[in-house]
């Protein structure tokens, strides 16, 4: 079983403005990152589902070369609010550490077709495989 | 074409390294920036107008750059005075900054440009219907712009006109954190799109360096690319930790909006020029065709008293959910009781955060069904007085050691309380009012700069 923590070596919550809540997932290396990309986990409903935000005004952003997946989504209490329990809103990532990251059924192809389209100077080296075609 | 950056640190007071920025002095640099504000601390400190960081931090670290400059003959730019960037802010930076000047035998001319909103003029653009809402943005009406206490957040432009004005000191009040890098450039020359990505990436000083420190970065920018390094030899910067930078407190990493534009990084790249260096090329600013001011707005919304407390009996734990609301029913009749009706108990906020009880994440929390054996308990009162928070607190806590449990007979003590007394008054609270912005007739209509001659 791969957890969110496995594959990230930073996962870190922080406000983005008092009205935005953001999420960073950043990858251990470019495998790690791929798995991720690709598994499907980090979606607009999941989020949704956790922080009670409509799932239409998620943003999930894939940064390649950060290799970071980045979450944004209102924040489910404005900043600094008589109940606002996280001003910083440093620690509402918590419950995403031990998620399970499922692999994903096309995961060979997609590993293998990004990084062509991407890293085209990487391919032609051989660093990175070519997809099957 | 060169133009040098010196990014001495993240904000004015958090510090730095001497021999950091004796290193950057060294590379001559033709402007020192700084930002000293941010939204991040919380509505207190624009709401109240009470920096962050503390006088002696904030003189400390000014001393050093003022004495930088003086050496160069640079511009030396501070924005968002005050953590909030309030007038108040500006004239208590611009007063250490006279302070040192006397003490170093400094003289510099001194631009202070404030940026406090007049609420005449937010309800006059309010009526035009040039005060929009970004998404998300509260709900608002024309009193939350005349209750708050509000400040425009300034680009480039009136910063770029002190300088054009002589300016060899520029300390502003709250102005975008990008801006305070890309003035000098622009005027210069620079590419937009590089000169706005140099900017974005050292703002927060070291914060993208490895290990992430309070230092400076320093930024040799050209005409297809710039290069950015850490001033202390033993941090590093990699293409993953530059690139990594655009996602910092910032909701979507590829486009950064600016008053006049967008900075758009999708297509930036990323390279090593060695352990320590890279060179970053190919982000593209957009020019909006509307020019707009972002708002920050703080609202007084009353005075607490807290009381802080812990349980540690199972049998009390165990009965919180059903006494609580029973409490917090008892507080409403007793508030309408000792007050004789003057007081309103929905004018009130009683709060319990029971900390190892979904405190954090609250309702939403995927272990709240697990039991803590120990619970942390803080009771937060909010009151229109701090006389009133403090009079209902002391009963609430009261109230709260001797919680009646079903099992035992007599008067239980349900709460450690670690202090005498229990209650600590927090003063006034605060609250964000605003997540707009304004169309202005020009980017300079909001803010008004006044020139000194500093003399020691």
């Amino acid at each position: 079983m791969t957890t969110l923590l496995d594959l990230c070596s930073l996962i870190r919550s922080k406000n983005a403005g008092p009205f935005v809540l953001t999420f960073d997932f950043m990858c251990r290396d470019e495998h790690s990152y791929r798995t991720l990309r690709d598994s499907g986990l980090l979606t607009p409903q999941l989020f949704a589902d956790l922080y009670g935000a409509d799932p239409d005004r998620v943003l999930v952003v894939h940064h390649d070369r950060a290799q970071a997946v980045k979450v944004s989504l209102p924040r489910p209490v404005r900043q600094g609010d008589i109940h606002d329990s996280d001003s910083y809103g440093g620690q509402q990532y918590a419950p995403l550490v031990d998620r399970e990251v499922p692999v994903a059924p096309l995961s060979m192809y997609t590993m293998l077709t990004s990084p062509y389209e991407e890293n085209a100077d990487r391919v032609d080296s051989g660093e990175v495989p070519l997809p099957p075609r | 074409m060169e133009i040098r950056i010196l990014a001495p640190t993240g904000a004015l007071g958090a510090g730095f390294r001497r021999e950091s920025l004796e290193r950057g002095v060294a590379m001559l640099p033709h402007v020192i920036a700084c930002d000293a504000g941010s939204t991040d601390s919380g509505p207190y400190h624009l709401g109240s107008g009470v920096p962050k960081l503390s006088r002696e931090a904030v003189t400390r670290d000014l001393r050093l750059l003022l004495k930088a400059r003086d050496t160069l003959g640079v511009p030396l730019i501070i924005g968002s005075c005050g953590t909030s960037g309030r007038d108040a802010g500006v004239d208590l930076v611009a007063g250490i900054a006279r302070d040192i000047a006397a003490q170093e035998g400094l003289s510099f001319r001194l631009a202070l440009i404030y940026a406090d909103q007049d609420p005449a003029y937010l309800t006059k653009r309010y009526e035009q219907g040039r005060i929009r809402p970004l998404d998300p943005a509260p709900p608002i009406d024309r009193d939350t712009l005349t209750d708050s206490h509000v400040v425009g957040m300034m680009g480039v432009e009136p910063i770029q006109q002190a300088l054009r004005e002589g300016a060899e000191v520029v300390l502003a009040g709250r102005a975008s954190d990008t801006a305070l890098f890309a003035a000098l450039p622009h005027v210069m020359g620079a590419d937009p799109g590089l000169t706005w990505h140099a900017a974005k990436t050292i703002e927060c000083g070291a914060a993208c360096a490895i290990p992430p420190s309070a230092d400076g970065l320093f930024v040799h920018l050209r005409e297809d690319c710039f290069d950015v390094e850490p001033l202390d030899p033993a941090a590093r910067l990699t293409p993953l930790s530059v690139a990594a930078h655009t996602l910092y407190e910032n909701a979507n990493p590829y486009l950064i909006t600016e008053p006049s534009g967008i900075l758009d990084t999708t297509d930036a790249s990323y390279t090593a020029l060695d352990e320590r260096r890279v060179r970053v090329a190919g982000a593209r600013y957009r020019p909006s065709d509307t020019y707009t001011i972002k708002l920050e707005g703080s609202r007084l919304v009353g005075y607490q008293t807290i009381a802080v407390g812990g349980i540690r009996d199972r049998v009390v734990i165990e009965q919180l959910p059903t006494l609580l609301p029973m409490a917090q029913r008892y507080f409403r009749a007793k508030i309408s009781d000792i007050f004789d009706g003057r007081v309103d108990p929905d004018d009130i906020d009683i709060d319990y955060r029971l900390y190892g009880q979904h405190a954090v994440l609250g309702p939403l929390d995927p272990a709240r069904d697990r039991t803590a054996h120990e619970l942390g308990v803080l009771i937060t009162i909010t009151a229109p007085t701090q006389a009133l928070a403090r009079a209902v607190a002391t009963f609430v806590a009261h109230s709260s050691s001797h919680l009646p449990i079903p099992q035992y007979e007599g008067l239980a003590s349900t709460v450690a309380f670690p202090f005498s007394p229990p209650e600590t008054d927090r003063g006034p609270v605060y609250r964000f009012t605003l997540n707009h912005v304004v169309v202005p007739s020009t980017p300079y209509e909001m803010f008004r700069t006044v020139h000194h001659e500093v003399m020691p």
